[in-house]
């Protein structure tokens, strides 16, 4: 099939063909999998033929007598690849996506092969792909989210955050959302990366979001949204806040914004700054000074943010009609301890905010996809150790369904790595008999086709980039979406 | 993406004779345009001879314009100049993760990362935004009396920094670190990145970027 690379990797250590980068290309292979709630499996097939000598560059120094040549199948359920960085990454941060590159390189290698539009766990078990193939790595990510457990979690106008970014992200299953951007005020509940996401797309002006590829029905939903000022609520205090610098620098910089922040909340923060990490100590800083109203206000500010801490949600109001949302009710906390381990403990007052839109940023959350597969329903991962399935030899998992939904690109990639250097090293360690055959994706394309599955390939996900590019064009985007699966498929095996 | 770059090769030989080159217009990547005109330099120009390129981009359209020139605080260069004598390369050293020592020449100007990639060196998941700003996985260590020599440091770089692995006071980012002559023989390690499950994860970073 269509297996040429393009141009050399942008990345290093892509797919190029000396023994040590047989290593690279398992390890890399793991990238494509970060996944937003979608089915994706890695299953190597080991060839037939075994013989010299396999590299070892980054499981010790250990070097065992086989070569081999590893085939990596990718399973996906939507029939589109990249998961988070296309569906989870906000339209804003284009070069956060550059590593798409590096991907599409990995996928073209001729030992890779790309399967989409198959649920594993519906359309494939796990089971049979442990038949068919002498590894199954697990790295599906986190499909749900947690909830807040609490009344009125229900009412119209509250969204998780999950649903809320797949909504302007384009992702399939949220094309249908509908948020009510009709009221002034909007709280996002949780104060980490993806709370700040959601503010900034909430606030930022449209000339920005315009060039940008978020989806045309958000684009004319945001364009009449009334939302006027957001409020980032968290159980903790500014030295406990979960986002990062630089999506707090980009709120400070938003224009046509300003912070609107309670400067009693950050009462003992400036002596104990000295005490912090680097990292903790800037971000602190900058907090400060936007709370402190020292960060540059532009000219014509009419839309404001804030971090407002020590709440934590008890109740979303019902308005009169009892369907939308009026306000919410938080419990005012203390904090007990300090720094990463402090505890938010209620005093025991309650506050009520009033506003028409709640978004609750509060973590995403795996789901148990295959019975067969052993799931912690408290932690909502797979049980493993670094990467190790506990039933029997050949089955992995990587990624946030491996170690929770944490984490930027690099540090889900360098936990790919980990889990790759696990099962290379049952390899090397005969754990994995690469000596038995295995049908590979024959057998379960096969099954796939009695099924009247219709998988897309790589080359027929490159007929959707195009198309989305095309449309993008027309109206001066990068690309315009495709937000439904039908159509998907249609333009993939036009 | 792949841009129009143009380019204009000027060049004088030490007999003093100038000499205007070539003038192209070519449509590749940034790259790429390096790759081709190292490999112009080492194939057609004999070493006694100096001479500079010039190579400005022009973006190809409204949108991708745009899009480069968006709303971030990631800005990139959009025109460079090379000296590409042969006699002017600068060795540079990597201590590999394994331990393992790898010593290049590349060109001043290039940044650590241009050279990795351009030299194609064994090091696992570096440079994974292409040097944006926008990720941490070019991730450098350097002597102190070299880190000191360096350029100064941004905010923005500063900032995605502080979510690298294994930060140490004398780290930067390799995209951004452009070698000059005085980095002549530097010896950069390249720090660990494994997460070890012993250790607790990097302070709770989720998931936009």
């Amino acid at each position: 099939p269509n297996k040429s690379a393009k141009s050399p990797p942008r990345y290093c250590g892509g797919p190029p063909s000396n023994r040590k980068s047989q290593l690279g290309l398992a390890l890399f292979l793991n990238l494509l999998s970060r996944s937003f709630g979608n089915s994706v499996h890695r299953s190597w097939r080991l060839s037939d033929y075994c013989s010299t000598e396999v590299g070892a560059s980054h499981t010790g120094r250990s070097h065992c007598q086989s070569r081999l040549d590893i085939q990596v199948d990718l399973f996906e359920r939507l029939p589109v690849p990249f998961g988070l960085v296309r569906f989870g990454v906000a339209p804003d941060h284009p070069e956060v996506k550059n590593v798409i590159n590096t991907f599409t390189q990995t996928a073209l290698h001729e030992r890779c092969n790309f399967f989409g539009n198959v649920g594993v766990g519906k359309d494939v078990s796990v089971a049979e792909l442990r038949q068919a193939y002498h590894a199954v790595v697990l790295s599906y990510g986190a499909e749900g989210n947690r909830r807040l457990g609490i009344p009125g979690e229900d009412l119209r106008g509250v969204y998780s955050a999950k649903d809320f970014v797949g909504w302007y992200n384009g992702l399939p299953g949220n094309k249908e959302l509908r948020p009510d951007l009709s009221s002034e005020t909007a709280v996002v509940l949780g104060q980490g990366n993806v709370a700040l996401d959601v503010a900034r797309i909430l606030l930022s002006p449209l000339d920005i979001l315009k060039k940008t590829d978020i989806t045309q029905p958000s684009l004319e939903a945001l364009a009449e949204s009334q939302v006027q000022r957001v409020l980032i609520v968290g159980r903790r205090g500014p030295l406990q806040v979960a986002c990062t610098i630089k999506e707090l620098r980009e709120m400070v910089n938003l224009p046509g914004t300003m912070p609107d922040m309670v400067t009693t909340d950050f009462e003992g923060v400036a002596s104990v700054l000295k005490d912090l990490s680097r990292p903790r100590k800037r971000l602190t800083e900058l907090l400060l000074k936007a709370a402190q109203g020292a960060a540059s206000r532009q000219a014509g500010a009419s839309r404001q943010w804030g971090f407002h801490f020590l709440r934590s949600p008890l109740e979303i109001l019902p308005a009169d009609d009892l369907t939308s949302t009026a306000g919410i009710r938080l419990a005012v906390n203390v904090l007990e301890g300090s720094h990463e381990g402090a505890r938010a403990v209620p005093t025991g007052e309650v506050e009520e905010l009033k506003c028409g839109m709640v978004i609750s940023s509060i973590g995403y959350r795996s789901l148990c996809i295959d019975p067969a597969v052993p799931f912690d329903h408290h932690k909502a991962i797979i049980p493993n150790t670094v990467g190790r399935v506990q039933t029997g030899a050949g089955l992995y998992c990587s990624g946030w369904v491996k170690r929770g939904p944490t984490g930027v690109i690099a540090t889900t990639m360098n936990d790919s790595f980990d889990t790759a250097r696990s099962l290379l090293q049952d390899i090397e360690a005969g754990v994995i008999d690469v000596y038995s055959v295995k049908p590979g994706s024959r057998a379960v394309l096969s099954s796939l086709d009695s099924r009247g599955v219709k998988w897309v390939s790589f080359s027929d996900w490159e007929k959707i980039d195009k198309e989305e590019v095309r449309r993008g064009q027309r109206v001066g985007r990068p690309r315009e979406k495709i937000l439904d699966v039908a159509e998907m498929l249609r333009v993939a095996h036009s | 993406m792949n841009k129009q770059y143009y380019i204009c090769v000027w060049g004088h030989c030490d007999s003093g004779t100038k000499t205007l080159f070539s003038f192209l217009s070519l449509k590749m990547s940034s790259a790429c345009i390096r790759r081709t005109l190292v490999a112009v330099s080492q194939s057609f120009i004999p070493s006694s001879c100096n001479f500079l390129a010039f190579g400005l981009h022009f973006s190809p359209s409204p949108a991708a314009r745009d899009r480069q020139t968006a709303y971030t605080n990631n800005r990139r260069f959009s025109s460079f100049t090379r000296i590409l004598r042969s006699e002017n390369k600068v060795t540079v050293n990597f201590i590999n993760r394994d331990g393992q020592k790898i010593t290049v020449k590349a060109a001043p100007g290039d940044s650590l990362l241009d050279v990795v990639i351009e030299q194609n060196l064994d090091i696992d998941g570096f440079g994974a935004c292409e040097g944006t700003l926008a990720c941490s996985t070019c991730h450098l260590i350097f002597e102190e009396d070299v880190y000191n020599k360096l350029g100064p440091i941004t905010d923005e770089e500063m900032d995605m920094l502080d979510l690298a692995y294994g930060l140490t006071d004398t780290s930067r980012l390799g995209c951004q670190i452009c070698l000059t002559k005085s980095l002549e023989g530097i010896t950069v390690r390249v720090p660990d990145s494994a997460v070890d499950i012993r250790q607790p994860t990097d302070a709770g970073t989720s998931s936009s970027a």
